[in-house]
C-alpha cells in the first residue's frame, strides 16, 4: 500500500482540512506529515534501473510511488549552520549538500501536487511567458529611474506598484520578528520622488478597469473559477484583499472561456506547475487580463463560496495510489 | 446598453413559502424577506428582465417594481448582466458533502453520569472524525471537572467544544473568563439557571470564545428542540445539507446522561450503553441513522415554510408523536399566516405537551 507524504506548516487550516477529507475518502490512508521547518538528520537516496528509486528522509521510506503535497513549509538540513558559517565552509555547503537538498524540493514522484521550488516561481518570467502564449497582460515597467516611471504613467494614466517577488515578507534577527504585507497600491504622481533621480528597481503595471475579478484554482487542467465583485467597494478597488469584513465582496462560481483555459494551462505546463491560483481581472469590455498565478495560495475561499469541494478533490489526488 | 437583466447572485437562494418568500444570502448568512410577487418576476435561471418587465406593468405596479429593485440592490442581491455573460456564472453546486461519519456530537452530564470525555474521545469521536462537541452539563459542576473535561481537547483533533454548565456561585465569572481563553478551542460557553441574562465576553476574531450566562434552564434533555428565528443559520453548510438530510440528527452522535448512546439525547431509542457498546455496533445498527434523511420537504407544514432550509428542525418532539413527518411541537410559526406565537400555550398543542411529560425518562 502506497502511503502519502504532506509537507506544510503545523498551523495551516487548509492542511487541517485536507487531511480531514483524506482519512474520509480513504479511511486507511498512510500519512506523515513534514511540518514547519523540518528537520532532515539522516538522508539516504538508491537509484538503480532494477529497484527504481529508494529513498530514506530520517525514518520515512519513499520511492517513485509515494503521493507528495508539498503545500507550505521547508526542509532543513542538519548542515544547514554551515551554509551561514565562513566562506569555505558556505563553499562546501553548496558543493555538497545543496544540490541533495534541490533534489528534495523538486519533482521526485509520480504523483506529487506542487513542490517547494514552486515558491520561487518569477513574476517576471510568468509575465513573460503569457505573453509569448498570446495572453493579454497589463503594460509592465520596471524601472529604477524617476523620470522613466512619470513618463509610464502620463503615457498610462493609471498605474499600480506591488513586490516583484513574496507580498508577505518575515524578517527575524535575533531580537525581533518583524512580518510586512505589500498589498498592490496606485501610484500617484506625488509617489515619484523629486529629489532623488533614482529609486531601487521596482515593479509597475498599468491600471486595468475592472468590471469584476477572478480567482481561479487550477489543479492538473481542471479549473476551479470564481468571480470576485470588488468594485461595488471602494475598500477593494485596487486590491479585494483589502477585505470589507462586514459587507465581504459577492463571490460567485465563474466559468472562464474554453480557449482562455487552454492558454493558461500551456502557461503552467511552461511554468512546470500542477496547481496553482490564477488572479485575473475581467474589464468592462469583456476582455481578460492576466496578472499572474500564485503556485501556493489560498484556496479555501474559492473553494467554501463556490461550494466547490477543493479540500476533496486535492484529498483524492494526494491518496491517488494506495 | 443592450436590454437590462438583472441576475442573481448564485450564493443567494430564493426559498417560497406559501405566503412569502426569502433569500437566503448564504454569503453574508443574512435571510432577506421578499412578497411572492418578486420571487415570481424571476425567470428559471434567476434573472430579471428589467425592460420587459417595465413594458408589461400599468403606473401603479412601476412604483412597486420600483421599490422591489431598490431592495435588490440594497442588499447587493443582483447583478447587471448582458445576455452572454450568463453563461459565464454558472448554478451553484448545491451538493452536500463533510468529512466525516459523525460531524458533531452532544455529551451530557448530569450529578449521576459516570462517562468521561476522554474514552468518548478515543473510542467513538476519532474513529469517526467527529471534530465539533457540544458538553452539556445539568446541574452544577466544580471548576475542576471542567479543567479535566478540557484536558484532553486541547491536544486533541477536537476543532471546536461548545459547553453549557447549570449557574453555580462555587465558580466566578473571572475564573470562567480565565479558563475559557487557556483553553482555544471554546467556541461557546453558556451558562444556564443562571440571575441575569449577560454576555460575559464576545467573540474574538476567530468567533471562538464566547460566555454567555442565560436565565433559562437547561435542567434535563427536554430543554431542546425549541426552534426561533435566532437559530435559523443562513449558511452554505446548513442550507445546502438541509436539501438532502435532516440539519439536526445527521451526522450527529449523543451520549445522554446515563451514558446511553443515541442519534439524539431527546429520544429514546438507544443504541447501547457506552460502558459496553462498541461504535461499530452503533453506526451500523439499522435504525441509527433513521431520521438522517429526512429532510423539511417532506415534514407536513414545513415543507410550506419559507425557512425550511436554514431551520434547525427537530425529529424528537413532534406535533404527532406517532408520524415522524410531523411538524416541530415546539415551533411557533405558521407559514400560512406568517405569524410567531408561544408554541407553549397554544391550546392545540396542550394535548401533545403532555403526552410528553408523561413519556420523557
Amino acid at each position: 500500500m502506497r502511503h502519502s507524504i504532506i509537507q506544510s506548516e503545523s498551523d495551516d487550516p487548509s492542511t487541517d482540512d485536507v487531511l480531514s477529507w483524506v482519512y474520509y475518502v480513504k479511511k486507511n490512508a498512510v500519512v506523515d506529515t513534514l511540518f514547519d521547518a523540518y528537520p532532515v538528520n539522516s538522508i539516504r537516496l538508491e537509484m538503480s534501473n532494477k529497484e527504481n528509486l529508494q529513498a530514506t528522509i530520517n525514518d520515512i521510506n519513499l520511492d517513485n510511488e509515494t503521493n507528495y503535497w508539498y503545500r507550505r513549509g521547508q526542509l532543513v538540513s542538519y548542515f544547514d549552520t554551515v551554509r551561514n558559517g565562513n566562506t569555505y565552509q558556505k563553499k562546501m555547503y553548496e558543493e555538497t549538500i545543496l544540490p541533495i537538498q534541490e533534489y528534495l524540493n523538486g519533482s521526485i514522484y509520480k504523483n506529487q501536487l506542487n513542490r517547494f521550488q514552486d515558491n520561487f516561481t518569477n513574476k517576471l518570467d510568468m509575465l513573460h511567458l503569457a505573453m509569448s502564449l498570446h495572453i493579454n497582460i497589463p503594460d509592465v515597467l520596471v524601472t529604477d529611474n524617476s523620470d522613466d516611471l512619470a513618463t509610464f504613467l502620463s503615457s498610462h494614466k493609471k498605474v499600480i506598484t506591488k513586490p516583484i517577488k513574496n507580498p508577505f515578507i518575515d524578517y527575524s534577527t535575533k531580537i525581533y520578528n518583524v512580518k510586512f504585507l505589500t498589498h498592490t497600491k496606485l501610484i500617484t504622481i506625488d509617489d515619484i520622488p523629486k529629489e532623488a533621480f533614482s529609486f531601487m528597481p521596482s515593479f509597475f503595471q498599468k491600471y486595468i478597469e475592472k468590471k469584476y475579478e477572478i480567482r481561479s484554482f487550477y489543479m492538473d487542467g481542471v479549473f476551479k473559477s470564481m468571480a470576485i465583485f470588488s468594485q461595488q467597494n471602494e475598500k477593494t478597488k485596487t486590491d479585494y484583499r483589502n477585505y470589507d469584513r462586514q459587507r465581504p465582496n459577492r463571490c460567485i462560481p465563474y466559468t472562464l472561456p474554453k480557449s482562455l483555459e487552454s492558454k493558461l494551462h500551456q502557461l503552467m505546463i511552461k511554468l512546470q506547475l500542477n496547481s496553482g491560483s490564477f488572479d485575473i481581472i475581467c474589464t468592462p469590455e469583456n476582455e481578460y487580463y492576466f496578472l499572474e498565478v500564485n503556485p501556493i495560495g489560498q484556496f479555501q475561499w474559492v473553494s467554501k463560496n463556490c461550494n466547490y469541494y477543493i479540500e476533496r478533490m486535492i484529498a483524492e489526488k494526494i491518496t491517488r495510489h494506495e | 446598453m443592450s436590454t437590462q437583466l438583472l441576475r442573481l447572485f448564485t450564493n443567494c437562494r430564493i426559498v417560497k413559502g406559501y405566503s412569502r418568500s426569502v433569500i437566503c444570502d448564504l454569503q453574508r448568512g443574512k435571510i432577506i424577506y421578499i412578497p411572492n410577487s418578486l420571487t415570481e418576476l424571476f425567470d428559471d435561471n434567476n434573472v430579471i428582465n428589467v425592460e420587459k418587465i417595465r413594458s408589461e406593468l400599468d403606473n401603479e405596479s412601476q412604483l412597486i417594481f420600483t421599490d422591489y429593485l431598490k431592495l435588490l440592490n440594497d442588499y447587493e442581491l443582483v447583478f447587471p448582466c448582458s445576455a452572454e455573460e450568463l453563461d459565464s456564472f454558472p448554478e451553484l453546486n448545491l451538493e452536500y458533502d463533510y468529512p466525516a461519519t459523525i460531524s458533531n456530537a452532544i455529551i451530557d452530564f448530569d450529578k449521576n453520569s459516570l462517562h468521561n470525555l476522554s474514552y468518548i474521545i478515543d473510542n467513538f469521536l476519532i474513529q469517526t472524525n467527529c471534530r465539533h462537541i457540544q458538553v452539556r452539563c445539568f446541574d452544577e459542576v466544580h471548576l475542576d471537572f471542567l479543567k479535566i473535561l478540557l484536558t484532553p481537547v486541547g491536544d486533541s483533533f477536537i476543532k471546536s467544544i461548545d459547553i453549557v454548565i447549570k449557574y453555580t456561585s462555587s465558580i466566578s465569572q473571572s475564573q470562567i473568563t480565565e479558563l475559557v481563553n487557556n483553553n482555544k478551542k471554546v467556541r461557546t460557553f453558556t451558562i444556564h439557571s443562571s440571575p441575569i441574562n449577560e454576555v460575559i465576553q464576545k467573540e474574538n476574531t476567530n468567533s471562538f470564545g464566547v460566555i454567555v450566562s442565560t436565565q433559562q434552564e437547561i435542567t434535563s434533555e427536554t430543554h431542546c428542540g425549541i426552534i426561533q428565528s435566532g437559530f435559523f443559520n443562513a449558511s452554505m453548510e446548513t442550507f445546502t445539507e438541509s436539501l438532502k438530510y435532516n440539519s439536526c440528527l445527521n451526522k450527529k452522535l449523543s451520549i445522554d446522561s446515563k451514558g446511553e448512546i443515541k442519534n439524539c439525547p431527546s429520544m429514546k431509542e438507544s443504541f447501547g450503553n457506552i460502558k459496553d457498546t462498541e461504535l461499530q455496533q452503533v453506526i451500523e445498527h439499522k435504525d441509527f441513522k433513521k431520521y438522517w434523511k429526512i429532510t423539511k420537504d417532506q415534514v407536513t407544514t414545513c415543507r410550506d415554510c419559507e425557512f425550511r432550509y436554514v431551520c434547525t428542525d427537530c425529529r424528537a418532539y413532534l406535533e404527532d408523536p406517532k408520524d415522524i413527518y410531523s411538524k416541530p411541537l415546539k415551533c411557533g410559526y405558521d407559514p400560512y399566516t406568517n405569524q410567531w406565537d408561544k408554541w407553549s400555550t397554544n391550546p392545540l398543542k396542550q394535548k401533545v405537551i403532555e403526552y410528553y411529560n408523561t413519556h420523557s425518562q
